[in-house]
């Protein structure tokens, strides 16, 4: 996972320049300054940022670090399954899959092995994402396929 | 015998200057007869400044949301103009320190002029970084210092190494900048009276011209000269790799250095054409800036262009030749995409316009040149652009393609930096003799009472 620490970002944008994939979001402006109520909507266990600093998706660090937590007191490893991102919580379709990609058995780990998984860019500059996406399966490359 | 060469020399570029007193009387003029074109262009860099101040702290106030950058063009006017700046710094050492080392002997005139443009510069450079920042009232956290939130900066980021290369440049050219002109300040000291006599009197450091004071301070110069010569090459160097450590296509290559130092001196000399122009013009300084100098200018900015050409010509060569799909659509966007414009003004500029360089009668026309330094001044403010947003507009992901377009507070900003630099510049002219007094008479003819007639004989 990559992520910053809000509180010490100067917010020289070097970082989103050199993102290839452009998922950095930078902070323009005082979005957070909102007039009460409006600031209950805002998820008590994240930082909220403050004008001037880069962000970017966490993979939701604080459910990790939750069940991780919860995991040590029980004594026990993570189970698959037992971290899901808000946006996996969310998703209507189930299109999001998160866990360990190193355990071989976790959900995650056996659809990125699925032969229509790609990561994007790692053919063209080995940036070695964690993200796996799986193609569509369109009917003309099956048929192209099959020649 | 070398008293004879010596005045050869100065009669060869000073044809016009026969004795020491003629050489203060004319310097030190300057200092204390401010013309109407002198205030008239204080007054609008005053308002300039005023615009600036104005524009950055709304910026600071709102955000950078004020701006136009948006993802994906993280860097736009601000890092443009920073670089722009930082490259004008560059001829300012080249002509004092590099110069000084070969001992060419065209260098006494502008020097001074050159490097005090580097200081102003270095110093409008370094402000853009502040200005560019999200929240500039922690841009000191790139500065390593132990303190209690044992916070260290990363040591394997460019923008660090950049801090560390912009701020020994800013203080070696100051001090070497400031040691040549103390000489000159007793001189003044000795003309001056009233409160410019006593600051005088503080800043020339009781420098009385004794044959001791000049034997140290020839070796502090020459030492200083020689520190400050590799800085030429590193400070440009340096924020080049900011680009060619990156992994943005049209940034990630290996001839970023070079061809940086090259764009820096051809921009520097270019501007050291355009402010020499307007000075000799205002304080009458015919005989001081003489043509000689300009040709000399004209043909290290021909060179400098040259150099800068091959290096434009080597990129979109690489990049046709590296076969990378995604390289290559960076340079095809570059020359026509939608910044197409940004990249022809910079190839005419900077690589047609100077070719009428090579003509002399164009190198010994004052007025020629002046218009052929501001084409490569603008020339080179947009291939820093062309560099910086034409890349990242048009990077890996279609998806993630965009365009930028500067918004007015940078203009502000953009403007409001000329205007920064000229008020210092301005500054400078009333209260610094702007052309090296001490070194100009090392190459005239020795005074001397001679009789009638003996004259000729050295």
């Amino acid at each position: 996972m990559n992520a910053q620490v809000y509180n010490r970002c100067v917010g020289t944008r070097y970082c989103a320049n050199n993102c290839p994939y452009k998922v950095r979001v930078f902070n323009w402006l005082r979005y957070s300054d909102v007039p009460e109520p409006m600031n209950w909507q805002y998820n008590p266990d994240v930082t909220v940022r403050s004008n001037g600093v880069m962000e970017k998706c966490t993979f939701c660090v604080q459910r990790v670090r939750e069940a991780q937590n919860r995991a040590v007191l029980e004594g026990r490893e993570v189970e698959d399954g037992e971290i899901q991102p808000a946006c996996q919580q969310s998703c209507p379709a189930q299109a999001i899959t998160f866990g360990n990609v190193r355990d071989p058995s976790s959900r995650v780990a056996r659809a990125a092995r699925n032969e229509r998984a790609y990561r994007v860019l790692d053919a063209v500059i080995n940036t070695q994402p964690a993200v796996s996406y799986l193609k569509k399966v369109t009917f003309h490359e099956v048929e192209a396929g099959e020649h | 015998m070398a008293t004879a060469t010596r005045a050869k020399r100065g009669a060869l570029t000073h044809p016009d200057i026969g004795s020491y007193s003629e050489v203060n009387r004319d310097v030190l003029g300057i200092l204390s007869r401010p013309g109407k074109g002198w205030w008239f262009l204080f007054v609008l860099a005053a308002v300039g400044v005023g615009v600036f101040f104005a524009s950055w702290g709304w910026q600071i106030y709102q955000g950078i949301g004020v701006t136009g950058l948006n993802t994906p063009v993280g860097w736009g006017v601000y890092i443009t103009t920073f670089v722009f700046w930082v490259g004008i710094a560059h001829s300012g050492t080249l002509i004092s320190a590099i110069l000084f080392l070969f001992r060419a002997p065209w260098r006494q005139s502008v020097y001074r002029l050159a490097e005090a443009m580097t200081v102003f510069a270095v110093m409008t450079a370094g402000l853009f970084p502040l200005i560019h920042v999200g929240r500039v009232w922690h841009a000191y956290w790139l500065i390593p210092y132990p303190n209690s939130r044992f916070l260290w900066p990363n040591f394997r980021s460019p923008l660090v190494w950049d801090v560390f290369a912009v701020t020994t440049y800013f203080t070696v050219s100051s001090v070497f900048f400031y040691l040549g002109t103390i000489p000159d300040l007793a001189a003044a000291r000795d003309q001056a009276v009233g409160l410019r006599r006593r600051l005088y009197k503080v800043i020339s450091l009781g420098w009385r011209g004794t044959d001791r004071e000049w034997h140290h301070f020839s070796k502090a110069y020459i030492f200083l000269a020689a520190l400050a010569t590799p800085l030429v090459l590193s400070v440009h160097s340096v924020v080049s790799w900011d680009f060619a450590m990156s992994i943005v296509p049209g940034w990630h290559a290996t001839v970023f250095a070079p061809y940086f130092v090259a764009g820096a001196i051809f921009s520097g000399v270019a501007m050291v054409i355009t402010l020499a122009v307007p000075m000799r013009k205002i304080f009458g300084l015919e005989s001081y800036l003489t043509i000689k100098h300009f040709d000399a200018l004209a043909k290290l900015c021909l060179l400098t262009s040259l150099i800068v050409l091959y290096a434009y010509l080597t990129e979109f060569f690489m990049a046709w030749y590296s076969g990378e799909a995604i390289e290559r659509a960076s340079f095809w966007n570059r020359l026509f995409g939608h910044y197409w414009w940004a990249s022809w003004t910079m190839l005419i500029c900077n690589g047609i316009v100077p070719v009428l360089l090579w003509f002399k009668r164009v190198r010994h026309s004052i007025a020629a040149l002046f218009v052929i330094s501001i084409f490569i001044n603008i020339g080179m403010w947009f291939e820093r652009y062309v560099i910086i947003v034409t890349s990242l507009s048009h990077e890996y992901e279609p998806f993630a393609w965009g365009v930028y377009r500067p918004s007015l507070t940078e203009m502000g900003i953009l403007l409001g930096s000329f205007a920064w630099f000229g008020f210092w510049f301005l500054l400078f002219t009333r209260l610094l003799p702007p052309v090296a007094i001490a070194e100009l008479k090392e190459v005239l003819p020795l005074p001397y009472r001679r009789a009638a007639g003996e004259g000729e004989a050295r």
